[in-house]
C-alpha cells in the first residue's frame, strides 16, 4: 500500500545548499553549517524565521574523537546554537539507521505530512580534523562481541566491507578490476560538481587498479575520503511549495533496513545482506507504488564500492550477481540510460554519509543540478519522472523514493 | 560556489595524503606469508557474563558456543544473545555445547591497513571467516595459522577445509584461530 499523504500535504524538496567539501579545513565547522544551512533556505525563496523544523541523523558515535570545534557531528543543539533561528517548533536528531543520511528527509516528510511542521531544514555534515585518524579502535582491550573480531585485527569501515566483496568476486566470477568501472565514473560526475573533494582531478584507470591495498580486494579508491562538509535540503509541503521558485522530488516512498532478516555470525556474510536489501527494496517499493524499471534516477550509497553492485541488485536495476558487468560506464554515465550517483556520490564528492545523494536527488528533482542535470540532450535517458535515493552501507541503511509531479 | 584551491590532495595512493596519517610499512615478505601464531595479541579479550563459557572454552582448547535448546530450532548463536535470534523464544534454554571446530572457508581479506591499534606491526595478515559445519550462516572470525599465502591471495580458497587451533596468550587466555584440516 503507497503511502497516503493528506490532500496538499505531499512532503517535497524546495532548497538545497552545500559547502565545498575538502580533506581538511582550517576553519570553524560552525561557519560551515551556517553556510550550508542560509544556503538551502535562500534557494527556498525562504528567510530564517519560515524554518520551523529540524531532522538531523547526526550519528555522534562516528568519526574521529572530538578535536578544536564544539562536536565532531553536526547535532541538533549544535544546529540550534549556529544560525539565529526564531521559530523552531519541532525537531529530531537520529542515531540511527546508521550513515543513513536518507532518515532526515524521511523524518522531515513525516512531520511535514502530519503537520508538526511547514518548513523543515535536513543538514548533514562530515568533519574531519587534521591530526585525527579516522575511526582508530586503539583500546588494548576488548569485551562483548568485539572480543571475538578485534583480537584478530579486524577494525572498522571498509575491512566488513572486505568480507562480503571477496565473497561476492568468488562466488559471482567477477573481478577487481570492473569496480574500475564505477569508481572512475563517480569520480568524474565530481567533475561536474563544484563542491566534490576530487573536481579538478580526474583519477584514471591506471590510478585505480595500481593504488595502496586496503584490505585486499579493496583499494584506496574503493573507500570514501573523509572531509569537512555540510550539506543540507530544506522541504515543505506540496500547497506550500507552490509559492516556491523550484519545488520537485515529492516524497512517496520510504523504507529502512529489515536488520531482522539476517542471523548468525561475527560479521555479515553476502547471502544475509542480500536478504535484508531485498527486503528492504521490496517494502521501499511498495511504499511508493512502483517498480524497478519505473525509476529514471538512481543513487545508491558508495560509501564503499562494493555496496554499490550489492544495491543495484537489490534494487532490482541489475540481475543478481551481474551488476559488476551491468555497473559500467555505457550503463551508469550521465549520458547512459541509467545515470548514477550524480553527483559523484561518497567517492567523488567525499564522505558526508550519504547526504551528497539526497543533496543531489533535491537538486535533480528541483530542476538545479546545472550541468549534471538530467535528462541531457545527448543523453539515453529521455525523462526523470521518479528518483530513488538511499544512503547507508549493508546492514544498516534507509530511502525514499520521490516523483516529479 | 567556492572554486578549488590547488589540488585536493597529494600525490595519489599515498597514505600521509589519501587518508591521513603514516602508512604502516609492510613487515610481512607479501608473496610469503605464515603465521604459526599471531601472537603478542595487541587486544586482550575481556570475558563478560554472558560469554564466559566461550572463553572457558577456548582455554582449554574447546569451541563451544550458546545453542537454543528448543528442539524445533536447535541453533547456534554467535555472538551470545539472550533470546534465540532464530525462533525468538524467550522461555527456549540457551546451552552451551562444544562443536566439532571442523570449517570451511567462507572468505577473506588481506589485511592492508589495520585501524586496529598495535597491528600495524603485523600487516600484512589475512583476517578470514570460517562456516562451521554445524551450521552454513554461522560465521566466525578468525586469523589463519600454519598456511602459506600470499597477499593478493593466493593459497586462499573459498570452501577450503579448516579446523579450529587454539593460540594461547597466556595461561588465563587462550584465542580461537583455524589452520588447514588435516585429516
Amino acid at each position: 500500500m503507497a503511502i497516503q499523504w493528506p490532500k496538499g500535504k505531499r512532503p517535497v524538496f524546495v532548497g538545497s545548499g552545500s559547502t565545498p567539501c575538502r580533506r581538511y579545513f582550517d576553519g570553524s565547522k560552525s561557519h560551515r553549517a551556517n553556510e550550508a544551512a542560509l544556503m538551502a533556505i535562500e534557494d527556498a525563496g525562504l528567510s530564517v524565521d519560515d524554518i520551523d523544523g529540524i531532522y538531523i541523523w547526526a550519528d555522534p558515535n562516528w568519526g574521529p574523537n572530538q578535536r578544536g570545534d564544539i562536536k565532531v557531528w553536526l547535532d541538533v543543539p549544535h544546529m540550534m546554537s549556529v544560525v539565529n533561528w526564531n521559530n523552531i517548533k519541532h525537531w529530531i536528531q537520529t542515531d540511527s539507521p546508521a550513515a543513513g543520511s536518507c532518515a532526515g528527509p524521511q523524518l522531515a516528510a513525516m512531520a511535514l505530512g502530519a503537520g508538526v511542521c511547514n518548513y523543515a531544514l535536513v543538514i548533514r555534515t562530515g568533519h574531519h580534523p587534521a591530526g585525527v585518524r579516522y575511526r582508530q579502535v586503539s583500546g588494548r582491550q576488548a569485551s562483548g562481541a568485539a572480543s571475538m573480531t578485534t583480537v584478530y585485527g579486524h577494525g572498522v569501515g571498509g575491512s566488513g566491507q572486505a568480507i562480503t566483496y571477496q565473497r561476492y568476486l568468488a562466488k559471482y566470477g567477477a573481478k577487481r578490476e570492473s569496480m574500475a568501472g564505477y569508481v572512475l565514473n563517480a569520480h568524474r560526475n565530481a567533475q561536474l560538481n563544484p563542491y566534490a573533494v576530487w573536481n579538478g582531478r580526474q583519477i584514471t584507470y591506471e590510478d585505480y587498479i595500481n593504488s595502496r591495498l586496503i584490505a585486499y580486494p579493496m583499494c584506496v579508491f574503493d573507500n570514501d575520503m573523509p572531509v569537512d562538509g555540510v550539506q543540507a535540503v530544506v522541504m515543505t509541503t506540496e500547497d506550500r511549495a507552490k509559492d516556491t521558485p523550484h519545488p520537485g522530488g515529492y516524497i512517496s516512498g520510504i523504507a529502512a533496513i529489515p536488520m531482522h532478516r539476517s542471523r548468525g555470525g561475527v560479521a555479515d556474510s553476502l547471502e544475509g545482506l542480500e536478504e535484508m536489501n531485498d527486503w528492504q527494496a521490496k517494502n521501499l517499493y511498495e511504499s511508493a507504488g512502483v517498480r524497478p524499471e519505473d525509476v529514471d534516477l538512481k543513487h545508491v550509497y558508495d560509501g564503499f564500492s562494493p555496496m554499490v553492485w550489492m544495491w543495484l541488485e537489490a534494487f532490482g536495476f541489475a540481475p543478481r550477481g551481474e551488476a559488476h558487468a551491468w555497473c559500467q560506464p555505457e550503463n551508469i554515465a550521465l549520458e547512459g540510460p541509467h545515470p548514477l550517483n550524480t553527483a559523484g556520490g561518497n567517492l567523488g564528492n567525499g564522505r558526508i554519509h550519504g547526504m551528497t545523494n539526497v543533496w543531489e536527488t533535491a537538486n535533480q528533482m528541483m530542476g538545479t543540478a546545472g550541468p549534471r542535470q538530467l535528462p541531457r540532450p545527448d543523453g539515453e535517458l529521455k525523462k526523470l519522472d521518479v528518483a530513488l535515493c538511499e544512503t547507508g552501507p549493508f546492514g544498516s541503511a534507509s530511502s525514499f523514493i520521490c516523483t516529479r509531479e | 560556489m567556492t572554486s578549488q584551491e590547488g589540488p585536493p590532495i597529494g600525490p595519489l595512493g599515498t597514505h600521509a595524503a589519501v587518508l591521513g596519517g603514516a602508512a604502516a610499512p609492510l613487515v610481512g615478505d607479501a608473496d610469503h606469508l605464515f603465521h604459526s601464531t599471531m601472537a603478542p595479541y595487541n587486544v586482550t579479550p575481556v570475558p563478560t557474563a554472558d560469554n564466559q563459557p566461550y572463553w572457558d572454552g577456548a582455554k582449554e582448547g574447546k569451541l563451544v558456543l550458546q545453542r537454543c535448546q528448543d528442539k524445533d530450532c536447535l541453533k547456534f548463536n554467535h555472538p551470545p544473545v539472550a533470546v534465540c535470534n532464530y525462533c525468538g523464544d524467550r522461555n527456549a534454554e540457551l546451552k552451551w555445547e562444544e562443536t566439532s571446530g571442523r570449517g570451511t572457508l567462507y572468505s577473506y581479506y588481506i589485511c592492508y591497513d589495520t585501524s586496529v591499534s598495535g597491528f600495524e606491526e603485523k600487516v600484512p595478515y589475512a583476517v578470514i571467516m570460517v562456516e562451521l559445519e554445524e551450521q552454513p550462516d554461522l560465521l566466525l572470525m578468525s586469523n589463519i595459522l600454519n598456511h602459506e599465502y600470499d597477499a593478493m591471495g593466493g593459497g586462499l580458497e573459498n570452501g577450503m577445509a579448516l579446523e579450529a587451533v587454539f593460540d594461547k596468550v597466556n595461561d588465563d587466555v587462550s584465542i580461537l584461530q583455524f589452520q588447514p584440516r588435516s585429516g
